[in-house]
């Protein structure tokens, strides 16, 4: 019988990480037309310097960040636009918003009776790599981390219970 | 969240108004499956595109080319409100719309349409990341004729575009 029926148990008693891991698949292969390999190893846990953000809000309140190295975001911006279109970096923080906000959706369109009650919010991108992250969250976290032309795309999911 | 030499970046309050006669912008060419398509039945074709992400712009730009659609003119707007103000000066014939905006949202924008004499009868489709049920059926309920939910591909798009837009033409004239 179930005790806790908080978000945060959901996730855990329904496995959250592969679906979060194929809404991350799916904008890849869609937006880019580029197929993410499995990150094995500690050796792609190191840090991005650059951060996506979008918050959960609703039946599902957290955030999700998309964490990548520059590099790795201009080669996004790049397939996503076309190498000749990025000239600037503006267009690599919104191409890696748009990700993070699509990975969200992607995501949270594929939980059972989510319909209509979690929002999401408008992205927010983050440079730089020296900062720590805080998440008010209470209710535990999903981490993945794939291969992007053989650079580490990590996405977390921080959810309040 | 502390932040040291991190310097945060409020995303995209993308106020570059609008362009109009964009160059046709390809996609990679290391990928032929979205090349351009011909055949196109309707021709010059007046689109405005409304999204926060100025990415997100270019490839719906790029979905509607490789659709088929001539496209005489592309507006485009950041955000509902940008969006009002533009097509009071730009009479046009699709609009395609994201519904997560500042300022305001893609759903309040369909309400208010109505307001600018020029955009009545004018279909639009909403592509969004918001694809769940509720937010559809709001959409529809409140004047929009599709949805594409985002990720999408120029099929996608083409899937749900071309009919919204022949109808509308058909109607029109």
């Amino acid at each position: 019988m179930k005790t806790d029926t908080s978000i945060a148990a959901r996730a855990q008693e329904e496995n959250w990480l592969p679906i979060l891991e194929l809404a991350l698949q799916e904008v890849f292969e869609i937006m880019l037309g580029c197929r993410l390999e499995p990150a094995s190893g500690s050796e792609h846990r190191t840090g991005g310097d650059i951060t996506g953000m979008v918050g959960l809000a609703g039946s599902a309140c957290g955030v999700l960040t998309v964490c990548c190295s520059t590099r790795t975001a201009t080669a996004v911006a790049k397939h996503m636009l076309g190498a000749e279109t990025v000239r600037s970096e503006d267009h690599v923080w919104d191409a890696l918003g748009e990700i993070c906000n699509m990975v969200a959706g992607n995501f949270k369109n594929k939980l059972s009776g989510m319909d209509g009650t979690c929002m999401l919010s408008v992205p927010t991108v983050i440079t730089g790599g020296e900062y720590s992250f805080h998440s008010l969250a209470d209710g535990g976290c999903l981490e993945t981390t794939m291969l992007f032309e053989s650079m580490p795309v990590i996405v977390r999911l921080d959810l309040h219970s | 969240m502390r932040s040291t030499s991190a310097s945060l970046k409020r995303y995209p309050q993308l106020a570059d108004g609008t362009f109009v006669g964009r160059k046709t912008r390809r996609h990679a060419a290391s990928r032929p499956d979205r090349e351009p398509q011909s055949g196109g039945t309707m021709n010059k074709i007046r689109a405005l595109i409304v999204d926060d992400s100025s990415v997100m712009r270019k490839i719906i730009e790029r979905s509607l080319r490789q659709a088929g659609l001539d496209l005489e003119k592309i507006v485009e707007a950041g955000n509902g409100a940008e969006a009002l103000g533009v097509l009071r000066d730009n009479p046009v014939d699709l609009i395609l719309c994201d519904i997560n905006m500042p300022v305001m949202d893609g759903l309040e924008f369909v309400r208010q349409i109505g307001t600018v004499e020029s955009a009545k009868g004018v279909p639009i489709v909403m592509i969004t990341t918001e694809g769940s049920e509720s937010h559809v059926v709001q959409a529809l309920s409140a004047g929009a004729r599709g949805y594409i939910r985002k990720p999408f591909t120029p099929d996608q798009v083409k899937e749900h575009v071309l009919p919204v837009l022949e109808k509308a033409l058909e109607k029109k004239s």
